[in-house]
């Protein structure tokens, strides 16, 4: 089967900031399933608590020697109980699930825009168009104590981190820095809260745009139809229409100009 | 119970339709091409597709989906493209694997339904399945299943749209079950299924709003599983007709219980969102618990429990 739910061993559970966890997963059964892996990509973990029966979608950070690397916010009971595991547990889980960023065709420049822990997925990005020779600058926007920047650094051209606080670098969101830099590339990537991709959607019309979105999701696979996100599609030449396409199975990541923004 | 395992006999046959077990999936929680990149969707008895309406929903907005305390919430509110994408693009491949294929109807009014069950009985579908009983939308849905009058004539309607074997599915929000049961086979169902998701709500305390965008939701999941197996039975003592039980079933003796409660056949459901493999696992299980208890078929599995037994 193309899909498959596997185990992986923990290796490393990691709190990298304030409620941002790490989770480093090995195993023959991690190691086989990353050549589905594209960055973008997320997995299913299941926590195997009766009471908590659906699986989390989590962002892979990166993959690295055989090992699956998810960063992911402590966001309810489910990703708490998550933190607590320990090195050497066993944890169920998906082998990568939906579309990842495409970057078959991406050349020259590159800019990566981060919200929070929106970063994870662009870590494996950045490695990627890295392998590709694409020069990359990411921005990161964070709301107090920045995270995973030194492993961007490895990758990228250039980090620029803002801090809503301002106890890190420039003192604002991702998308003012972003605007305030006047950050120039041939395509632009971003993981992050809608508010801010949709920002960004604004006032980047002109450049080709790829968006990873987050929504409370069932499955996490295509059955279930819970995680809808509206789109443009093209009808007839010189019209489009509204459609609907799932975020788990069709995304998470779609063309920033391809989403319909305008709606709350 | 100890006997020679082998293989029971699987085989099952609803509404003069034979499936190779009595294990199908329950509607809005399978899809063809997603679920069949998990396992082999040929190894159950049927499968049962989304509900489709006579032109394509939206749905409602979301959040859609709530996690509840061993089940969950949703409010998908039967998104789909509808019936004539369901025809052109999805069934004929579904056909060509050679499955029995349940079609599940949505509709807002009698008319609605109508339409559905005439296009699709032009089609090569094995079964429809008429779901009166959806608490997502705002018309139609479980306002039918509700109501003994327009479930009779929904089921009236619609059974005079077409000859294909009409199943309807029935709503776990009701005060008489048996009655609602009783008004569809008077109209000419040919099988029910039930139970459909019970209406629940959640409320996010700290951010003192509703966590599903439409408020309400179905909940589904084991925590209905006592709720379900109690109105299969309830429905059992009220009808002839062939039952689908569904509503919890996580495991093969789940399955079993359902089975014994008066069910001709069990459709997965939530379990297939939280384990993609989970009808086919289920199917698995139950056959072994079937060799394992010396069952040698289907029948006698649903034969055993005699009148109002207890566990002793």
């Amino acid at each position: 089967m193309e899909k498959k739910i596997i185990t992986g061993t923990i290796e490393q559970n990691l709190t990298i900031s304030p409620g941002i966890q790490s989770l480093k997963l090995g195993g023959p059964e991690i190691a086989e399933s990353l050549k589905a892996f594209r960055p973008g990509r997320f997995v299913n973990v299941y926590l195997e608590d009766k009471a908590m029966l659906l699986p989390r979608p989590l962002s892979i950070c990166r993959i690295e020697k055989g090992r699956l690397q998810l960063v992911f916010k402590v966001a309810g009971e489910g990703t708490a109980a998550l933190a607590r595991r320990q090195s050497g547990e066993k944890l169920r889980l998906s082998t990568p699930l939906g579309q990842g960023f495409q970057i078959e065709n991406a050349k020259g420049r590159a800019a990566l825009i981060g919200g929070g822990v929106g970063a994870a997925p662009l870590v494996g990005l950045a490695e990627a168009l890295h392998k590709q020779g694409v020069q990359t600058t990411a921005v990161l926007g964070f709301q107090d104590q920045p995270f995973l920047t030194d492993l961007m650094q490895e990758f990228c051209h250039q980090v620029l981190v803002a801090t809503d606080s301002g106890a890190a670098g420039f003192c604002g969101d991702a998308v003012e820095l972003f605007q305030k830099a006047a950050v120039e590339a041939d395509c632009f990537f971003a993981c992050g809260p809608r508010p801010m991709l949709k920002a960004l959607a604004a006032c980047c019309a002109d450049t080709p745009l790829q968006v990873s979105l987050e929504e409370r999701m069932g499955c996490g696979y295509g059955a279930c139809v819970g995680c809808t996100v509206r789109v443009w599609e093209p009808a007839e030449p010189g019209r489009r229409v509204i459609g609907l396409k799932k975020v788990c199975a069709d995304g998470p990541v779609f063309s920033g100009q391809e989403v319909v923004w305008d709606e709350e | 119970m100890k006997s020679e395992e082998r293989r029971p006999d699987m085989r099952v046959e609803l509404c003069g339709v034979p499936w190779k077990n009595p294990v199908t999936t329950a509607a809005g929680t399978f899809a063809p091409r997603e679920s069949g990149q998990f396992y082999d969707i040929r190894r159950l008895g049927a499968v049962t597709t989304k509900g489709v309406s006579p032109r394509p929903w939206e749905g409602n907005p979301t959040p859609r989906i709530a996690e509840t305390y061993g089940g969950m919430l949703n409010a998908v509110g039967l998104q789909n493209p509808g019936v004539e994408h369901y025809i052109t693009q999805e069934l004929p491949d579904l056909k060509s694997l050679g499955v029995t294929v349940i079609a599940n109807m949505a509709g807002h009014t009698v008319e609605e339904y109508r339409e559905v069950a005439e296009k699709l009985g032009e089609t090569e579908v094995d079964m429809l399945e008429l779901n009166i009983s959806c608490p997502n939308i705002r018309r139609g849905g479980a306002a039918f299943g509700t109501d003994p009058v327009l479930t009779a004539q929904v089921v009236r309607s619609v059974r005079r749209a077409t000859a294909k074997p009409l199943i309807v599915k029935l709503s776990p929000n009701v005060t008489d079950i048996g009655e609602i049961a009783r008004a569809a086979e008077d109209a000419g169902a040919d099988c029910l299924s039930l139970i459909n998701t019970l209406l629940g709500m959640r409320i996010d305390p700290r951010r003192r709003c509703l966590t599903l965008a439409n408020g309400t939701g179905g909940l589904s999941g084991p925590a209905v599983k006592p709720v379900a197996l109690r109105m299969v039975w309830q429905v059992r003592q009220a009808v002839q007709l062939p039952i689908i039980g569904m509503g919890g079933i996580f495991t093969g003796e789940d399955a079993a219980e359902f089975l014994m409660a008066g069910a001709d056949a069990v459709a997965v459901g939530t379990a297939a969102l939280v384990k993609p493999t989970a009808p086919a696992d289920i199917l698995e299980e139950l056959e072994a618990f079937m060799a394992e208890q010396g069952y040698r078929n289907v029948r006698e599995l649903r034969e055993a429990l005699k009148g109002g037994a207890f566990a002793r």
